[in-house]
């Protein structure tokens, strides 16, 4: 990932180093456009990893001021952005930690409340079929669903490498843990979830257009040999 | 899943991993957020210079590593005076937490005290821990947001907490919107900086509050009598960290 990864907001040149840089020396816009250049995939990871809007804008914004009061503390190790996500993440996990008392289910929300709020670029495709939008939406409901009931380091986990595609070695970085660790939570994570979500599997490794007719029933255990065939 | 489950399978694998990247999302940053956050910028440069901690002093992995045992240490000193506080009894005071309760809050006071400064200054130079077991829970209780909490929110502690909660009364203006109605910090101040998640609080009159590194919300409740009493409610869950009987004025 380069170091001005990330959408452009502004018009300045300056990279995300020379802009933390900036900040910590006392220009106090360089700050705003540091995070404005990455805030839409840190609101992604924000999301995904807290499972709903409000906990995410909180996690973001908790991300947000430690990574402005703490950017002297930036030395360089890494990539900015890769920071950024550091810190953001953990401000997310900190605040799954504190909310673990009085969390009793988690939903992703998202897709109801903030469905019809994204830039039109990134809006539904109003020539695709209205039947495979539903199938999708519903699909996508489905993992968010099964997403949001594993631990939060497996989801975090997988939020970064599977969802926004980081290389493992870069989120090991982010995560404060070795990369053996990051591939070990993606493998159980992604196990969890083959289990929870057996019939939409097929799908997933399909054109994206699943079979009609009836999915196969959730199996209650995941067998280790292979299906037999239909009766001779 | 326990430990020993069997992996799925890289078909399988990669199937999740297809399902996940379709689930990803890819809208840009909601337009209520957005200005949120700008204004929570807007005030943090408004604090000018004093916003920036300033750089750590020199580091090096030796230091790191010194930093992680120093914070365990601390948790377990912490963790021991705390059960000696309640093996000793809190009577002596006027704090009328039950044995439970001062329990509790106790070890979550330690919990948040152990993890001050965990979630950005090891940002950069983290102490490397273990993978903790996938199922591993229990680590509620209020987690350390201090720093990313404005620095105008009064702190409050353990020690001095009759004396805060004594002083603070003059301050408590906000008055609960009703017993049942649950308040964010929106309701409870104008400051950005502060983050309370929606909290059913109950009758009383409000003043939100730092304590141990989190936010918290100090209720006085209607006085009954010649006595009024005081709970310090931590923001989120609404669980009574402290709690205290001042004569009624």
């Amino acid at each position: 990932m380069s170091e001005t990864d990330g959408s452009h907001h502004g018009t300045d040149a300056r990279t995300d180093a020379e802009l933390i840089a900036a900040h910590v020396d006392g220009d106090h816009h360089a700050f705003g456009e540091l995070f404005a250049r990455h805030r839409d995939r840190l609101w992604a990871v924000a999301l995904r990893t807290m499972g709903n809007p409000d906990d995410a804008a909180d996690g973001l914004q908790d991300g947000m001021v430690a990574a402005y009061r703490r950017a002297a503390s930036f030395r360089g190790e890494a990539q900015v952005t890769t920071w950024l996500h550091r810190v953001v993440v953990n401000a997310c996990l900190d605040r799954l930690r504190a909310a673990k008392v009085r969390r009793t289910d988690v939903l992703p929300d998202d897709l109801e409340e903030y469905g019809g709020r994204g830039s039109t670029v990134s809006a539904t495709d109003a020539a695709l079929d209205p039947a495979d939008l539903t199938v999708a939406a519903d699909r996508r409901r489905q993992v968010l669903a099964a997403l949001a009931t594993l631990p939060d380091e497996q989801r975090a986990a997988l939020v970064l490498v599977d969802m926004e595609g980081y290389p493992v070695a870069e989120v090991a970085v982010m995560l404060d843990c070795a990369v053996g660790t990051v591939k070990s939570r993606c493998s159980r994570g992604r196990t969890r979830l083959a289990a929870l979500l057996v019939g939409l599997l097929d799908d997933a490794g399909g054109d994206g257009h699943p079979d009609p007719g009836n999915r196969p029933a959730p199996r209650a255990v995941r067998s280790t040999h292979p299906p037999r065939g239909p009766p001779a | 899943m326990s430990e020993h489950d069997p992996e799925a399978g890289p078909a399988e694998q990669e199937a999740v991993r297809r399902l996940l990247a379709e689930a990803r999302h890819v809208e840009p940053l909601p337009p209520d957020v957005a200005a949120r956050l700008d204004g929570v910028l807007a005030q943090l440069a408004a604090e000018g210079p004093h916003a920036v901690d300033p750089a750590p002093a020199a580091p090096h992995a030796a230091q790191v590593v010194d930093l992680a045992a120093r914070r365990r240490r601390r948790a377990r000193g912490l963790l021991g005076a705390a059960a000696a506080v309640v093996v000793l009894g809190v009577g002596a005071t006027q704090v009328l937490d039950s044995t439970s309760r001062s329990g509790s809050d106790d070890s979550a006071s330690s919990t948040a005290e152990a993890g001050a400064d965990s979630s950005v200054a090891d940002a950069q130079a983290p102490a490397k821990q273990e993978d903790a077991p996938a199922d591993a829970g229990g680590q509620g209780g209020p987690t350390a947001l201090s720093s990313t909490l404005p620095p105008t929110t009064p702190r409050i502690d353990r020690a001095g907490f009759r004396a805060s909660v004594l002083r603070l009364r003059d301050a408590a203006a906000v008055a609960s919107p009703g017993a049942r109605t649950r308040l964010g910090a929106a309701g409870l101040t104008a400051d950005r900086l502060f983050v309370c998640p929606p909290t059913t609080l109950g009758p009383g009159r409000l003043v939100p509050v730092v304590y141990a590194g989190a936010p918290a919300v100090l209720v006085y409740r209607p006085a009954t009598g010649a006595t009024q009493s005081v709970e310090l409610l931590q923001c989120g869950t609404a669980a009574v960290l402290r709690s205290v009987v001042l004569p009624a004025r």
